[in-house]
């Protein structure tokens, strides 16, 4: 019988959000809960492994402007300032549940949590928790893959080869600037494929990216294994489709392991439940209700009163979970065998703060799945490029656009409530293309303008603002963020254009969008267009 | 936007916010029930939100959640008013929504379609859909490939549309044109784009390959969250009524 494969793909992604002129900021918060709930309890489970010596395969992108703010000091030293604010709030919440035993196991949970947070981060990591990131790629545990630069949706930019070239280049500099290596993978931001981007990822030496699963299903030449192997392109890429089976028992929060009753609840934090007086210290701006972290229930059901936490319980369900998660794929195994020549390969591409943050037993689960991998010998984790080495292409084709969105397309990113964006984003690239056209070779002043122009016109492109906007969470913030980068964009424009730029104003631009720091303006020069 | 924010607002503000939600608010309504009922719809709109979602971005949304609502008020500012209409060049620009629509917008020298139709001497101004033969990669397309084509009447304040496209699997392109009974005048025309086929469970699981429809049933297509059947409108706000007939 054959062996199967299963890819876990892993992709860590938050849009640029730094405002160090607020001395706290809501939506700063997202990478500080991200990296609580997230990338240090994923590390955490990453040395856990080693330490036991479970054998482990995964594959990870974390996206540019991630790893911008991860080894921002600024940012690192407002996450400390998080943590300690939260295990403020925690004794506060110790002295107030004192009556009740029964929050006692949570609170401790919720201790144990932040305070190994706030060590690892400082002390193993000196505050720059890549490294560890770092040292499971060069043990070749993790296989690290390339996203684009600001996570823009490259199908709605396929008539602007310039930007999809920019976010490319600009993306493998930044990972080269920190990791030292070239990926040979991609994450496709949004799984958003357009038949020819293929050709930008091969020019930065990528050979292989993830696709959804109807890019594949729906090519011209059926494939014959489907998704349960790479396809190559006409270019010798190779694309790896989504098993959206496999997936779905993690992503559906109703039908999946995620909605169990006995995990902890998303929705129910003290930050909404408790009185505003007593909760306002910890709120950003002291007076709006949000999110704390501290949430004490589980899911219990939809109707009647949620039932406590319980962790050791979700500890326990967790490996079950892991255990049927293996369980359904090598029944699949088992049927493929007789319709196969090759081993299959289940790919399984989430985003990585699905883990942790949405569902709090998310990194529990993937170190329950690895031990009980290590514990069976029909399936086995596998990096991509060692599949591709190891099995020669049996399928051929080309993909088709696609996305992992809504309803298979674009609908998510190009919607009633935000197709008015795209007229002014289109347009900011040509205008930093006819600026590098008639400036090619830039130094001082001009150069930063152009420069700091390149960056405003990457972050307006992130495919964040459109989600946020059709999702209806942060819309205002969002629409914001886009209207700041098109005026910046545009301010240095005029500027440029009539001669005179205003050295302190950019000098403050540049302090503040410092994303990208080593990014070169001509990454925007001219590109020839074909179809 | 949640109660306490609501509370720290005056009456006027809470009224017109009420309006701008689309609440019909009786004059002597008292404060408590007016901020309930903003609450209710505001709560019900993110339900609707998600709602339109598929379960992947459903849980990717989670990741930008602070709070259950928006912290600043949506109503509060219009800022996509805050771009310019026009940047005064002529262009066509389409947009592959999915398989069955595009979004299409288009800008003029002049920044006024009704100035250039003047200017034309021009009777109409239409969207001109255009499908085309394939051609191998590389060869450009011109008008000897157009097998078929459909106007869509444009208003002179009109600047976007979402065009249905009938036929998959195929390439298209728009132009922009001002039509007067003499002549016809192509100011702008986009890319031609190639459509991409969808195929139902049952034609996934067709092939003559016995072997391949048993692999392709361990698929469990029937998750495939796939747009298949043509929208009868298009997701467009401010469409009218008459426009969304004409489509």
């Amino acid at each position: 019988m054959h062996k199967g494969f299963l890819i876990l793909a892993l992709h860590a992604h938050l849009p640029y959000v730094r405002h160090l002129e607020y001395e706290d900021f809501f939506e700063e918060h997202w990478l500080f809960e991200a990296i609580a709930e997230t990338y240090l309890p994923l590390l955490r489970v990453f040395n856990r492994l080693e330490q036991d010596g479970i054998p482990w395969k995964l594959t990870m992108s974390i996206s540019p402007t991630l790893i911008t703010m991860l080894e921002d000091g600024e940012l690192q030293r407002r996450y400390i300032r998080y943590t300690e604010r939260l295990l403020d709030l925690l004794g506060k919440e110790e002295e107030r549940t004192k009556g009740n035993p029964e929050y006692k196991p949570i609170l401790s949970m919720y201790r144990d949590l932040h305070e190994a947070n706030l060590k690892e981060f400082t002390t193993l990591y000196d505050q720059h928790i890549l490294k560890g990131i770092e040292y499971y790629c060069k043990r070749g545990r993790i296989e690290l893959i390339l996203t684009s630069a600001t996570h823009a949706y490259l199908p709605l930019y396929s008539s602007y080869p310039e930007t999809v070239y920019a976010q490319l280049i600009t993306a493998l500099e930044t990972v080269q600037g920190v990791f030292g290596k070239t990926p040979k993978g991609f994450w496709l931001p949004e799984m958003g494929y357009y038949p020819g981007v293929e050709s930008f990822l091969k020019e930065i030496g990528i050979t292989y990216f993830f696709t959804a699963t109807h890019g594949i299903l729906f090519m011209k030449d059926r494939p014959k294994y489907g998704i349960f192997a790479p396809v190559e392109c006409p270019n010798g890429l190779y694309a790896f489709g989504r098993d959206m089976a496999a997936s779905h028992s993690v992503w559906s929060a109703t039908e999946g392991y995620p909605g169990d009753f006995v995990y902890r609840d998303f929705y129910r934090d003290i930050g909404l439940d408790l009185p505003l007086d007593y909760i306002a210290p910890y709120l950003p701006d002291g007076h709006s209700r949000c999110f704390t972290g501290l949430k004490y229930y589980a899911i219990t059901g939809k109707e009647g009163e949620k039932q406590l936490y319980n962790p050791v319980a979700a500890s326990k369900k967790v490996v079950e979970h892991a255990e049927n998660f293996i369980y359904t794929r090598t029944n699949v195994l088992h049927k493929l065998d007789t319709l196969m020549d090759i081993p299959p390969v289940f790919v399984c591409p989430f985003d990585a703060e699905l883990f942790g943050h949405w569902w709090f037993e998310g990194p529990q689960w993937i170190e329950a799945l690895f031990r009980t991998l290590s514990q069976q010998d029909e399936l086995e984790s596998i990096h991509p490029s060692q599949y591709l080495k190891d099995y020669s292409a049996v399928q051929k084709g080309q993909p088709v656009y696609s996305s992992w969105g809504n309803q298979g397309y674009s609908e998510v990113w190009l919607d009633g409530g935000t197709d008015w964006l795209y007229r002014h984003t289109h347009k900011a690239i040509e205008r930093m293309v006819d600026l590098t056209d008639r400036y090619p070779d830039e130094k001082g002043l001009k150069a930063r303008a152009l420069n700091q122009a390149a960056r405003e016109v990457l972050l307006s492109q992130a495919s964040d603002w459109p989600f946020i906007i059709h999702a209806g969470t942060t819309v205002t913030y969002a629409k914001r963020r886009v209207l700041e980068h098109l005026q910046n964009f545009t301010r240095i424009y005029d500027a440029l254009c009539s001669g005179v730029v205003s050295t302190e104003w950019l000098t403050k631009l540049e302090k503040k969008n410092i994303v990208f720091p080593k990014i070169d303006y001509r990454i925007f020069r001219r590109q020839k267009r074909t179809r | 936007m949640n109660r306490e924010r609501l509370e720290a607002l005056t009456d006027e503000a809470l009224r017109k916010l009420a309006a701008l939600e689309g609440l019909d608010v009786p004059d002597d309504v008292e404060r408590i029930l007016l901020i309930d009922a903003i609450l209710e719809v505001l709560e019900e709109k993110q339900e609707e939100q998600e709602l339109q979602n598929n379960n992947l971005m459903q849980v990717s949304q989670k990741k930008y959640d602070l709070t259950l609502l928006d912290i600043e008020s949506t109503s509060e500012e219009n800022i996509e008013t805050m771009l310019p209409l026009s940047y005064h060049e002529t262009k066509i620009q389409f947009l592959l929504r999915d398989p069955y629509w595009a979004y299409v917008y288009w800008d003029v020298k002049g920044g006024s379609l009704s100035a250039l139709k003047r200017e034309l001497e021009a009777e109409n101004i239409v969207l001109r859909v255009l499908r085309y033969r394939g051609l191998p990669k590389g060869e450009q397309y011109s008008s000897a490939e157009v097998v078929d084509s459909f106007d869509i009447d444009l208003g002179c304040k009109d600047y976007s549309w979402y065009v249905n496209l009938p036929v998959q699997d195929t390439y298209y392109s728009v132009a922009l044109v001002f039509t007067s009974k003499q002549q016809e005048f192509i100011v702008s025309q986009s890319d031609v784009q190639y459509v991409p086929p969808v195929y139902s469970f049952e034609e996934l699981l067709s092939s003559p390959d016995l072997k391949q429809n048993s692999l392709y049933l361990l698929m469990e297509l029937e998750k495939l969250d796939i747009l298949y059947t043509k929208p009868t409108k298009p997701d467009r706000l401010g469409l009218s009524d008459e426009a969304l007939q004409s489509l």
